[in-house]
């Protein structure tokens, strides 16, 4: 519970109106979109302005409270998961889009501003807001900033930290500051791209201006069955090889196909053992050279059905599809844990057989969608946690997401660390790496109280590994020396 | 006193550097922006990152690479082109010889900025040596990887003042097929007419400079989608398609006018003009990122820093001819985070900030000083220890000027000859002068 000091303070830098402390309506915040990890927040703010978050920010500040800054929630990693005793500063309440600029190409919004609701703005003016996460339709551009998201299209157009100029952060003493500018030019260290990314434990962006992009001219979406997964990934390897950057290539197998197939009706082949959908955008004399020659190589790799794209609506439903794919295997499975992890993609075909096995020997199923061109998996495990099966299944989506760092990825692509791979981390980054990050977030953060217990190993979170010295994982893999 | 100069050819020696000395250390790369923002400040270690060569892994189907940091970028770009692919990348100072590094701690950009974005976007992860020895390493070798705070933005315009990069894993993209260019010579403010309705039309440019009269628009693809594509550029603006020698000689001189700038300007692409048009000295406009360089008299530096700043902008000195112009002009807003950032990192300040000014400076020194100046001139008491401390201590007019020339010690310990640029004063400078990246 909050002190009384503590509660008034925060009552009065954001208003009563403003506050929300009845016990059941806290019951909405306790969890993010991982909702194993739960707790209750002593009390939620929603601050209406910039000035209300600095204000809540510094009461917090004075009064050592520490406090979760909370978008729309869609999380997947448990960034935005309260702290016991702390409070969540949600921003749904900052939801204005104050300027589009066509001219200059760029929108200010409010952190509480939809991703989709960007691109909508924009479009009148045939520009659009280039990252796509397959939660577009209710993420927030702030949530976005958090996480760094990507989405479908990151391959070619990049992820939020390159489309964000400039926003003012409210820091974790409640210093309202600006990093980034007009441009991409720097007065020194690129603080914004730290902050982009660092999962709400440097601060809370609040007015942001993101770049706008022409909208393409031309966009070119196949669907496209192949007889294994390997043979859909030698596709991706050859587009790669011959120089075609698509816009997206996503690739699913069988059980994630069937997953969404029964949700939305994509038109995908029930029984294909793998699909890709492969999406070229660009000026339409280009276009369209690079469509016929991904043609030619889906074909060269025993393609046996290529659907292509006639209409937007067909394109939209293609995409439905796939994006529909993680809450689809709710239809197939009473509980599923979706996991994120990276690869580089030469090496896609070996994660997945591993990824099978690994499965089999656990007894669970794993469906399989992922993001083929930049290596980023999206394994589902697929369990009944009514049959006891739980444990197996966080500990074989940890094994997997442990596995992807073992062949030279990430543990994360686009999920975050947050709080559900933070005691990961060890198997990725040296005792020096995270020592390095944790300075970095005490330079920001001196107390500790924005998004504490996220991101970095904790011993309270993780437990205590004491005992010899034994290699590190990446020591033996010869990618770090023990100096 | 001496500088001692140490030349790490690896993590380890570079490591080493940092943790078997003491005293102040001043990280040098190839020397290639030795007068931006600037000048540095004495130091009793200079470590110098050209020995730090080479690719480390590279496997072409990953579309990434990993390699010293002190690799020049265009021996990287001879390596990675026999693939067909490049670091998509092309800041002027490239063709001299600078590192990745340096580039990297510069924040540095060049035309295909529009399209490709700078460095802090090509970066997919870092290993960088920390004032006291220690290696830390960030992000990875994969192009999509959110896993941990992003610390190689912070090396991205450092100028060496946080840490030493000494291996850097960058993003490649596939060499594209076909690169034509179209230009039209015209006034500024007729490119930005121009640039307004190309912008408007989907033909996708991947560089977009009005270079001292000259709007070049340069697009990339497919021979004929690049074709199709010119002959629309050719009709939007009255233009003409370059042949490639054309080309070639336009951007070389685009790269020419960047090298001789004295300012770099970036403000809104829409202030640009307005910003530029109150200087009549020549310019390169990158009418849609907003970047610029001028070419302004020494004693015009502070007026653009002044215009600039009114125009919401950030401006940087690129040539040590300015005097007592400062290095920037506007100053960052969170300045005590870079602070507390220094603390952290380097709490002995041992690694040079003085391109910085006061702003890396605990506030209470910080504040004995004016903001955002250039306090490290030649009047300062410790740019005078600087010279005494170095070898060639005599050049003195000439570190003022020169563009990464290179002392003859200095030379020795570097297998490349790096840099072609032309000195004004063709004299020596001390080695401790001459360092920019990190």
């Amino acid at each position: 519970m909050l002190d009384r000091a503590a509660h008034d303070a925060l009552v009065a830098a954001v208003g009563t109106e403003n506050v929300i402390s009845d016990p059941v309506q806290l019951r909405s915040y306790e969890c993010d979109g991982l909702t194993g990890f739960r707790q209750i927040p002593s009390l939620v703010v929603l601050p209406r302005a910039t000035e209300h978050v600095a204000n809540a920010v510094r009461a917090c500040h004075r009064h050592g409270v520490p406090f979760v800054a909370r978008g729309a929630g869609t999380g997947l990693s448990g960034g935005a998961m309260p702290v016991a005793d702390g409070v969540v500063i949600s921003l749904q309440r900052m939801r204005e889009i104050v300027d589009i600029d066509p001219v200059d190409r760029r929108a200010v919004l409010q952190p509480g501003v939809t991703n989709l609701d960007i691109t909508k703005a924009a479009a009148a003016h045939g520009l659009y807001y280039a990252p796509d996460p397959s939660s577009q339709q209710v993420c927030t551009i702030g949530g976005n900033i958090a996480e760094n998201s990507g989405g479908a299209h990151c391959l070619k157009y990049g992820f939020t930290t390159n489309h964000v100029l400039s926003m003012t952060v409210v820091l974790p003493d409640g210093e309202i500051v600006t990093l980034g500018g007009d441009t991409d030019e720097q007065l020194g260290p690129d603080l914004r791209g730290v902050v982009i990314g660092s999962e709400g434990t440097l601060g809370i962006a609040c007015d942001i201006t993101v770049r706008l992009l022409r909208t393409p001219e031309t966009v070119r979406t196949l669907l496209a069955d192949f007889p294994s997964v390997t043979a859909a990934g030698d596709v991706v390897s050859d587009l790669v090889a011959a120089g075609i950057i698509p816009a997206a290539v996503e690739m699913m197998d069988n059980l994630a196909i069937q997953a969404a197939e029964k949700a939305v009706g994509a038109g995908y082949t029930l029984s294909t053992p793998a699909a890709l959908v492969v999406e070229l955008d660009g000026p339409e004399s280009e276009c369209e050279a690079q469509f016929a020659e991904v043609r030619a190589i889906c074909d060269r790799h025993g393609c046996t059905r290529l659907h292509i794209a006639e209409t937007a609506a067909e394109r939209a439903r293609i995409w439905k599809g796939r994006k529909a794919a993680f809450a689809a295997v709710g239809r197939i499975s009473p509980d599923y844990i979706v996991q994120d992890g990276v690869v580089p993609r030469t090496r896609l075909a070996e994660v997945l057989n591993r990824i099978e096995n690994m499965g089999r020997d656990a007894g669970l199923r794993v469906a399989n969608v992922f993001h083929a061109g930049d290596g980023n998996l999206h394994p589902l495990v697929l369990f009944d946690e009514d049959a006891g099966e739980l444990e197996r299944a966080e500990e074989l989506s940890t094994d997997i997401a442990e596995l992807c760092v073992e062949l030279g990825g990430s543990l994360s692509g686009e999920h975050g660390i947050g709080t559900d791979k933070a005691c990961s981390m060890p198997r990725m980054f040296g005792e020096a790496d995270l020592s390095t990050m944790d300075r970095v977030r005490t330079a920001f953060d001196p107390q500790h109280l924005c998004n504490p217990g996220k991101l970095l190993p904790t011993p309270r979170l993780c437990g205590e590994q004491p005992g010899r010295y034994r290699p590190h994982p990446l020591e033996e893999a010869g990618v770090i020396e023990r100096l | 006193m001496t500088a001692t100069i140490l030349t790490p050819t690896d993590l380890r020696s570079a490591c080493e550097a940092f943790a078997e000395t003491g005293g102040t250390v001043r990280i040098q790369g190839a020397g290639t922006a030795a007068s931006w923002a600037g000048t540095t400040g004495a130091a009793d270690v200079v470590v110098d990152t050209t020995g730090l060569t080479g690719i480390r892994s590279y496997n072409p189907a990953d579309m990434t690479v990993s390699v010293g940091a002190g690799t020049p970028l265009d021996q990287l770009q001879d390596e990675v082109a026999q693939h067909g692919q490049r670091v998509a990348f092309d800041a002027a100072r490239v063709r001299r010889g600078a590192t990745v590094a340096g580039l990297i701690a510069t924040a540095d950009s060049g035309p295909l900025a529009l399209g490709y974005g700078s460095m802090r976007d090509l970066v997919i992860g870092a290993t960088v040596v920390l004032a006291d020895g220690t290696p830390a390493r960030t992000g990875g070798h994969v192009i999509k990887n959110v896993a941990g705070y992003d610390l190689a933005k912070l090396m991205h315009g450092s100028y060496g003042a946080y840490g030493l990069m000494a291996e850097v894993v960058l993003r490649l993209h596939p060499a594209p097929e076909a690169q034509r260019t179209v230009a039209l010579d015209c006034t500024l403010p007729e490119a930005a007419d121009h640039t307004r309705s190309l912008l408007a039309e989907a033909q996708e440019p991947v560089s977009l400079e009005w270079a001292d009269g000259t709007l070049l628009v340069r697009i990339e693809g497919t021979t004929d989608g690049t074709t199709a594509r010119a002959r629309r550029l050719v009709e939007l603006t009255g233009g003409r398609a370059l042949s490639d020698d054309e080309a070639a000689e336009s951007w070389q001189r685009h790269a020419r006018l960047v090298d001789d700038a004295t300012v770099r300007v970036g403000c809104r692409p829409s202030r640009l003009p307005g910003v530029l048009g109150r200087f009549d000295s020549p310019a390169v406009a990158g009418l849609a990122t907003g970047v610029a360089t001028l070419s302004v008299p020494a004693a015009q530096v502070d007026h653009v820093h002044d215009a600039v700043t009114e125009a919401g902008g950030t401006s940087v000195r690129r040539s040590a001819s300015g005097g007592q112009a400062r290095s920037w002009g506007q100053q960052p807003s969170a300045l005590h985070v870079l602070r507390a950032i220094k603390r952290e990192l380097d709490p002995a300040f041992r690694l040079d900030a003085e391109r910085f000014g006061t702003w890396l400076k605990p506030a209470a020194a910080a504040s004995a000083e004016p903001a955002g100046r250039d306090t490290s001139t030649g009047t300062t008491p410790s740019r005078a220890a600087s010279r005494t401390a170095s070898p060639t201590a005599s050049g003195d007019s000439a570190d003022e000027t020169a563009h990464g020339a290179v002392t003859p010690d200095d030379a020795a310990l570097r297998p490349v000859a790096r840099t072609q640029a032309p000195t004004d004063s063709g004299g020596t400078e001390p080695a401790g002068t001459e360092q920019e990246d990190s």
